[in-house]
Formats: structure tokens, sequence, C-alpha cells
């Protein structure tokens, strides 16, 4: 494995089991998070981003689970150098537990809901410590205290007495992220955490995890719609569609030379004043297909331009490279 | 919306099924449900059908079967198996340990259980003159057919059980339609209007709910008029246990109008200026139909339960108006019913039928909503 | 939170006031005063009742004024001297025959909801975290039968099968020993062997509804994101649940006091008479075949009042285990 890789996500298959039928919700995406960077992941709802996430820890909610493929865990810290391979862990396994919130761990779009409504600040975040350095528990309460500092929370030991909804929504966001980065993990995973807040916050909060990032050295998979937020805050950008991974870049090949036509007719849906912020992935023709019911061949091909008939609806295109570091999954592109 | 997916057949018809045919098969698949639901109209035919249905006037009485124990059914006769059952006939004898006269089988006397047999005459409905029962036996005059036992003065347990339905089964719906009516009313104007209406409906509501039942249902019954008629009584009880019961409807028809209130085709209604009445009843009343069957059915037991309580307790019905409750003041006291321990079947009566309503409205709240839990 | 408490209190009163009302309302219901009734009770027994004793008697007790002075009165004296009225059938003033009757029934009741809860809590926490097993599943039907069951039949079976088939006699509560003995150890424990019936015969229709209140409100909580981002913290699923969810969920269970009491209160009253307690049960079905209204409405005031009581102490828990209302 590449060392400069941290997460490695090969053919991964999660399906939700409902009495109406199999939701494929992820459907046979590959995708890598380096060390240290930010990989923007976006894509129209329901494409399965969340639930690559929640793949990725282990916490899909029932009636979901890991059907197929790998993710691998690359750990290399001092003398540790090994590979771990989540989907074949249990969800309950105690190495899965300790992966959770130490190594990996997430924050997500609602930071209201996101926290327990009877229980302290304080008490939810020093719980991090608590499950992970048992033999710390006694410093937790400074340590709580510094994050909060370092996060940008004002008067934190008033704060940490708090309950969630004593706190703005920005303040609860900031919390979120002190709680996720309590034990410094190398991968911080966002799903889409500034969707609930205004401009200005989000702003600040974008501007927070840059800082963090380069304080704490950690790598972001950073879940979102919005394709202004994706060139800010993303160094490699992949687009899902219906549980696929359809092309994956550099965030400037992203922009500059877009392959996939899915990603083109986003991008062109985008006018151009609004191209930086508040561009949001809606504006294409045609619906996304039902999930129970995943359309032979290409995924898009129900709604693409180039649609190229006895092809597209029958074969599974694969992934090819165009360029360094960019692969597109399409058709137009195999030779 | 340009790019149609291809669609089976069968999920075509899915999306062009009415809201009721959506609601039949949903509530179809919850299986106790439907089953509840076929007793439950088995349970009301018979009570309409009382009086063809019980073998015996429920009225007739005779000193010499009091507390006629249950009989049992025979199938076999001689070693060999008979599809028509039989029953023994009964005998007066003195029990050799307490020296009281008791009511035993006598196997001497055979009696075979006939379909459509000549008994006590009644008129059904108050209109259609007959003597035909359903079933029973060809001595009916001199031998009584007892399946459930007799009670103290000797009446066939049986027919008063299916004589009492008719009240009991009736009280129910009744009271759930007074229930719906003030319900509907008060909880409509509490939805539709809101603001200090809604306050102060809901305050009402709140302190109806924190009152324990039995003791307000007992107090009101007594201050009903003692020289009012059974019919009038009847009205009076239903009345009184629908004090209650209109709050759960009340809380459904506000909550589903609060819900629709800001729905489009309301606004669209509002904004064509249609008079508010007309607004109510054409577009909100029928889109929660549903959900007030569903609420209705889940209704009937407690207005049942009741009943039964408050005759059980001899502040409710009086005899010689036959109920279920008025049936179980019978069993009221320990030693009648270690005496004869039958006098407790109208009980299973009240609790087959509460449990099949229970049943029933859970899948129709299941189907008229299913993402509730 | 001081401020939603006095909110409650200040909501107490008008209840109050409101259900006295209806009370008395009540009490004046049925045609005729208990003076005009005594008089025919004294007719009855051969006895002359003369006009000037009746026009006497009435002014002794007030009934010659206007009915809403008498309410007044009438209130008065309950709030100034406990002073419910008079019983005409046992000719005692009304509160000396109802305070020992009133305290059984509120022992029992709560009795009832402690042991609901004990049933009902860890039942409902095992249905909603292992939804539609078999467990689930049985628990739900169990409810259903449960809450289908009239509580006064439960109590005849249960005292039919327990003197049939092991010669108990599970009525009243003490033994014919211990009745009239002042109170002892072995008094005490002579009543807990017979309180246990009423408690379970009342707790079998709550607790169907409590577990139900506590499997949805449970299974509502476990879909909130608090509950993945804690999973994502790496805790154990059991840690989790019991921290988050479960605390979450114990909110609308102690509002659940609030229509559980006034249920328990009726059934107390029913089963009163088929297991022969000395609660206010049976003291209010015979006034009421009496016609003994100033008892039978004090009671049914005392009882209500106790239930809103109920309401009002589960605002208060509710209080103090919320922070959403208590910080308010
Ligand atoms: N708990 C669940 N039960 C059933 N199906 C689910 C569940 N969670 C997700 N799915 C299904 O999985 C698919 C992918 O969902 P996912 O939440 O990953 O989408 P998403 O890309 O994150 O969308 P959004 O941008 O709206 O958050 C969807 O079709 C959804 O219906
Ligand atoms: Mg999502």
């Amino acid at each position: 494995m590449d060392p400069g890789i941290l997460i490695d996500i090969q053919h991964l298959h999660t399906n939700f089991y409902l009495r109406e039928g199999v939701v494929k919700a992820v459907n046979g995406a590959s995708l890598t998070i380096a060390k240290g960077r930010t990989l923007g992941v976006v894509g129209e709802s329901g494409c399965g981003k969340s639930v690559t996430a929640q793949s990725i820890l282990q916490i899909v909610p029932r009636p979901g689970r890991i059907e197929s493929g790998d993710i691998l865990l690359h750990i290399a810290e001092g003398d540790l150098d090994e590979t771990i391979n989540i989907t074949d862990l249990n969800p309950g396994d105690p190495l899965m537990r300790d992966i959770r919130g130490s190594r990996i761990s997430m924050i997500f779009q609602e930071p209201m809901t996101s926290f327990s409504p009877v229980h302290t600040v304080g008490n939810q975040l020093e719980e991090t410590i608590k499950l992970h350095q048992p033999e710390h528990r006694d410093e937790a309460p400074t340590r709580v205290l510094d994050m909060l500092r370092r996060v940008g929370i004002a008067n934190p030991e008033r704060n940490v007495e708090s309950y969630p909804h004593q706190l703005s929504g920005g303040m609860r966001q900031r919390a979120m992220i002190a709680m996720a980065l309590m034990l410094e993990p190398s991968l911080l995973i966002a799903d889409e955490p500034t969707t609930a807040l205004d401009v200005t916050t989000e702003a600040q909060i974008l501007a927070l995890m840059r800082d963090m990032q380069s304080e704490l050295h950690m790598a972001i998979m950073f879940i979102t719609h919005d394709l202004g937020v994706i060139a800010e805050m993303a160094d490699d950008v992949v687009v899902m569609y219906l549980g696929r991974v359809v092309e994956k870049a550099p965030v400037r090949a992203i922009f500059h030379s877009p392959k996939h036509p899915y990603l083109q007719a986003l991008l062109e849906s985008i006018p151009r004043i609004q191209k930086r912020t508040g561009a949001r992935l809606q504006a294409i023709e045609g619906i996304v297909p039902n999930p129970l019911d995943v359309p032979p061949g290409c995924p898009f091909h129900l709604r693409c331009p180039d649609f190229i008939p006895g092809v597209c609806d029958e074969v599974v295109p694969a992934d090819t490279t165009v360029d360094e570091g960019h692969t597109v999954a399409c058709h137009l592109y195999t030779d | 919306m340009t790019v149609a997916t291809p669609q089976k057949s069968a999920e075509t018809s899915l999306y062009t099924a009415s809201q009721w045919q959506l609601m039949w098969w949903r509530f179809s698949r919850h299986r106790v449900a439907v089953v509840s639901l076929v007793l439950l109209v088995f349970a009301y035919a018979t009570a309409l059908f009382a009086e063809v249905v019980s073998p015996h006037d429920p009225n007739r009485f005779s000193s010499s079967w009091v507390l006629a124990p249950p009989m049992r059914l025979h199938f076999t006769r001689d070693g060999s198996f008979h599809l028509r059952p039989y029953v023994y006939g009964l005998t007066s004898a003195r029990d050799e340990e307490t020296l009281a006269m008791v009511v035993v089988p006598d196997e001497t006397q055979v009696h075979p259980i006939r379909f459509w047999v000549k008994g006590d005459p009644y008129t059904l409905w108050g209109r259609f003159d007959s003597d035909l029962h359903l079933f029973g036996i060809d001595a009916w005059e001199e031998q009584p057919l007892f399946l459930m036992g007799a009670d103290d003065l000797g009446r066939d347990l049986f027919s008063r059980i299916m004589f009492g339905a008719r009240i009991s089964l009736s009280i129910g719906l009744l009271g759930v339609g007074f229930s719906l009516l003030f319900g509907v009313v008060l909880g409509g104007i509490s939805g539709y209007y809101g603001g200090l209406v809604d306050v102060i409906i809901q305050r009402i509501i709140e302190l109806l709910r924190s009152l324990p039942t039995i003791p307000l249902w007992l107090t009101l019954v007594v201050i009903l008029p003692p020289h009012w008629s059974a019919l009038r009584i009847y009205f009076g009880i239903t009345l009184i246990l629908s004090l209650i019961g209109w709050t759960g409807m009340a809380r459904v028809v506000r909550g589903r109008f609060l819900a629709l209130r800001e729905e489009d085709f309301i606004m669209a209604a509002r904004l064509a200026n249609a008079p508010q009445m007309r607004i109510i009843m054409r577009h909100m009343v029928p889109s929660f139909t549903s959900h007030l069957i569903a609420q209705m059915t889940l209704a009937v037991p407690g207005m049942i339960l009741g009943e039964t309580a408050l005759s059980f307790l001899g502040l409710g019905l009086q005899p010689p108006v036959v109920s279920w409750g008025v049936l179980l003041q019978g069993a009221q006291n320990l030693r009648s019913v270690v005496l004869a321990p039958w006098l407790l079947l109208p009980g299973l009566f009240v609790v087959a039928v509460v449990l099949a309503f229970n049943f029933a409205g859970d899948g129709l709240r299941d189907a008229a909503d299913p993402y509730a839990i | 939170m001081w401020k939603f408490l006095l909110q409650r209190l200040l909501l107490f009163i008008p209840t109050f006031l409101v259900i006295s009302v209806i009370t008395f309302v009540l009490i004046q219901a049925p045609p005729g005063d208990y003076i005009s009734s005594y008089a025919t009770q004294l007719e009855a027994s051969g006895e002359e009742a003369s006009e000037a004793l009746l026009i006497a008697l009435r002014k002794r007790y007030g009934l010659d004024q206007p009915v809403y002075v008498q309410y007044v009165k009438w209130l008065w004296g309950i709030f100034t001297r406990l002073d419910f009225g008079h019983s005409m059938q046992w000719n005692r003033p009304v509160g000396d025959l109802i305070w020992d009757r009133l305290a059984w029934t509120v022992v029992i009741s709560f009795l009832t909801i402690i042991f609901t809860w004990i049933l009902a809590f860890p039942i409902g926490i095992y249905s909603a975290t292992h939804q539609y097993s078999g467990f689930d599943y049985s628990f739900t039907f169990l409810g259903f039968v449960g809450a289908g069951i009239p509580d006064f039949l439960l109590a005849l079976v249960l005292m039919w099968l327990g003197f049939a088939f092991f010669g108990l006699d599970m009525g009243g509560l003490f033994s014919e020993a211990f009745r009239d003995a002042p109170w002892s150890w072995a008094k005490f424990v002579d009543m807990l062997k017979h309180l246990w019936v009423p408690v379970v015969v009342l707790s079998v229709s709550s607790t169907a509804g409590l577990i139900r209140t506590m499997r949805a409100n449970l299974l509502d909580e476990l879909r909130k994101p608090y509950v993945i981002t804690a999973r994502a913290k790496g805790m154990t699923e059991w840690h989790l649940v019991l921290k988050y969810p479960v605390r979450v969920a114990l909110n609308p269970f102690i509002s659940g006091i609030a229509y559980v009491l006034p249920q328990l209160v009726s059934g107390t009253t029913i089963i009163s008479i088929v297991l022969s307690l000395p609660t206010t049960g049976p003291v209010q079905i015979r006034s009421l075949m009496s016609q003994d209204m100033y008892l039978a409405g004090s009671i049914f005031l005392l009882l209500a009042s106790l239930t809103i009581l109920g309401t009002f102490i589960s605002d208060i828990l509710l209080a103090v285990v919320d922070p959403r209302i208590r910080l308010e």
C-alpha cells in the first residue's frame, strides 16, 4: 500500500434490507483518502455519501449491512505500521470501537440533535477520553476546557456546564468539532457539517476546520452538496452517483477538465456567478432512479446526453485513467 | 421530471391505487387484525340475530334448573363417532355431601342437537314473528339446552349472553358515535381556529383526562333521573361514557387539522375564498377519515369496558335489561363464582370483543399511517 | 424552573375550583335535598316529621340559602376546617369516614406505579432494542391481552382460582386475626401477603400501556442523531443505549404518571368491591346507592384532587430530570 494513503476503499457494497426490497446504497464504490489531505465527496441526495462514511466507521444503521468490499485503514505511528481491513471486523468488535472516536471521528449536519439534550456539553466531551484513555480520566476536564478554547468557544468554563439547547448553532458545531478532535484522530469525517448553518457561521466553521487540520495533520473526508465549498476545502474530489464513484480527480481537474457527463452537467447547471457559494446539485434534468431498482449498465444512462445504446444500458463502465490521479467511469473514455 | 423511469405494471398500479385500496392492502397484511375484524363482524351479526341464534327465550326461568352446569357436547355414542353432537338431559339430585339439591346430567336421556328447531316464540326486531331457532333440541319444552349453564333463576346463560351482546356491542358503537360527534366538532374547532379557543379546549381535555373515570361515571350515573325508561337510561349512560371518550378523538382531529392547515390544497381553497365550513367538510374531513376510523375502533373497547364496569357494580343498566355487565353482576361475590364458575363466561365474551377491537384498531392505524409507531 | 412550577401551581388552583364546582353540582343534582330524604326516612320508620323540625334542620344546614352561598360555605368549610359536610347515611362527618380509606387508595396506587415501573422499564428497553424479535412480539401481544382484560374480572378470576385450587381467601387487606389488631411487625407482614393481589391486578393493564410508551419513545430516540454520535465515539451498544436514549425516553415515562394515576385510582375503586379492600371504592358505591351525596361527592372531589396532584408531581419530577424545562 502506498505509504501516503490513509484509507483505501475497494468495491464497497452496503445494502439496506427493507420489506420493499434491497436498497443498494453503496454499490461498488472505490476511493482513497490520502494522509493529511482533504477529500471532497459530492453527489446528489441519496447517492450514498453518508452511507459510505458510516461504512468506514461500521456504524451503518439497521437494517443496513456492509455486503462486501474492503476498507483498508493504514496505521503508521512510531514503530507501528499495519493495515487493518475494517470490513473484516464486526461492528461490535473492540478493535473497531477503538478506531471509532480515536483514529477516525465524525461530525454531522445537525449540531443540535447530534448532542444528547439532557447531558451537559462537558459530560459528552469528556466521555471520549474516558472511553479511550481511561487511565487519563482525571485529566479529562482540563483537556476538554483546553480543546474548547482551541476551537474558539468563548468562556469554556461556563460552557462545559451548559446543555446543548443553551448554545447557538455555530457554538454547537464548534463543540462537536472539539469532541471529534479530542483524541487527535488521523481522519475526520465531516458529513455536511455546515448545511444547517448560516453563511457567516459556515465560513467560520470551514476556517476552523482548515486551521485544525494544519495543526493536527489529519485527513478530512468532506461530504457536501455544495461545489463552492468543495472548491474551497478539498484537495481531491470524488463524484458519486447512485452508490458508485463515477469520477475522481484533484480539485483543479474537477473544475477545469471534468470528464463524466454527469459532472459536466452538474458544473454547467451552475451559473458562473454562483459558482463559489450556494450552488446545489439539483438542477440536472431527470430524476435519480429508484435505488430499489437500479438500472443495468451505467447508472447514469437514463439521464445521459451522450447515451450509447447497447453499451451504456448493458455494461457497467470500468474506471479509466485519463490523467495523473484522474479516473472516470464512463464508456466515452474506454478505448 | 422529464425522464420516465420504466416501471413494472404492478408498480404502476401502486401509484394509481386509491388511498382506500392502499389502506386495505396494508391492513390485509396484518393477519391478526384481519382475523379480529372477521370475528367482530361475526359478533355483531350474532347480536343482530340474537333471537334466532339463542336456543331459548332469555327470560324463560325455571326453579328446577337453578345454577345448572353447562352441558357437554358428546360426539361418540357406543364407541362410534357421530358428526351430529348430542347432550344428556338434566335431572335434579341431592348432593351426597351437602344434601343440597343440585342439577346433574341424566345419561339415560339423549338429545341430539339439530338445526332450525322449534322453540320459544319470538318477534325479531319487533316485526317478524317466528319460533324457529338456529339450533336446539327437539324436546325443548321439557328439557332446556344449557350450553353455558344456567343462572340463579334457571335461565339459559348462553341465550342471555347473545341478548346481552346486543346492548354491550351497540353501546360501544353508539358511544363512539357520540364521541366522534363531540370530538370532530370540538377538536376541529380547536385545530382549525387555534388561539384562545384552542387553549381553552385543550385545558378542558387535559382536565377530563386527569379525572379518574369510574368514580366520575358512577357519580354521573346516579344523577340520571330514576323514573327514566330503560331506553333513556341506556342513552344516558352512553352519553356519560362518551364524556371522556371524545377527548381522544378530539386529539386526533386537532392534530390532523394542524398538519393539514398548512397543506397546499387547503390554502388553494382558502385563496379561492370557499366558505370556511365548506373547506372543513369538503377537504379536511375526508383526508383524515382513515385516521379517525382507526381511532374509533380503538375507542370502542373503552366504552364496552365502561358499561360492563358500571353495570357490574349495579349502578349502570339494571335488570331486566340484559347486558354483559348486568350478567356479570351474578358473579359479583366469591361464593357464587365458586358455586357456579360459568357465571364468569360473559367476561370471556367481553375480553374477546375488546381484544378483537384493539387488534383490528392497531391494524387500521398501521394501515392509515405506516410511518407512525 | 421556578417559573414553570409556579405556572403549573397556578394552573392547579383553577383546576381544583372547576372540579369543586362540578362536584357541588353533582351533590345538588339529585332531586330533593337530604332533609327531604331524611323526612321520607323518618316517615318510613313511622315517625312524624314535623314541618317545624324540617325548617329548623334546613336552617341549620344552610339549605334555605341560595345555591352559590351554599357552595362558598361548603368550599370554605373544606379549606378552613377540612369539613366536607355531613354523611346522612352514617350520620357522621364525611371526613371521619374517608381519611383512612383515602390513604389506602393512595398506598395501593403508589405501590402499583412503582411495581409497573419496575416491570415496564426493562421490558420496554428490551423490546425497543430488539424490535420485531420474538420477545418483542410476545410482549406486544401480552400487552394487548393485559389491556383487554377488565381489572375487576381479573380480580374475580384470581380470587376464584386461589380459592378453588389453594383454598385461599385473597380478599381484604388483613387476615381475620389481624383485622382489628394494633399495628405490629406480624400485622405488616400479613398486610403484604394480601396487598400484592390488588397491586398485581392493577399492574396488568397499566404495565401494558407503559411498556408500549417506553418502547415507542425509545424507538424514537434510537433514531436520533445523538445516538449515532455516541456510536461514532466508540461506545459499546449497551452503554450508549442506557446512557443516552433511555435517559431521554425517561421523560415521557415520568409524565406518564399523569395519565396512569387516574387509571389506577379508577381501577382501585372497582377492584376494591371484588376484593373487599378498605379503600374509598366500597364507601363510594354504597353512598351513591343510597344517594348520600355529600359523602359520594366528597370522595369524588378527593380522588380527582389526588389525580390532579399526581399531574402536578409528575410536572415537578419532569422539571427535575429534564434540563430543557429546568433551565427554561
Ligand atoms: N437507515 C436507512 N434505512 C433505509 N435506507 C437507507 C437508510 N439510510 C440510507 N438509506 C438509503 O441509502 C441510500 C443512500 O443514502 P445516503 O444517506 O448515503 O445518501 P446521501 O448521499 O448521504 O444523501 P444526502 O445528501 O441526502 O445526505 C438512499 O437511497 C437511502 O434511501
Ligand atoms: Mg447524507
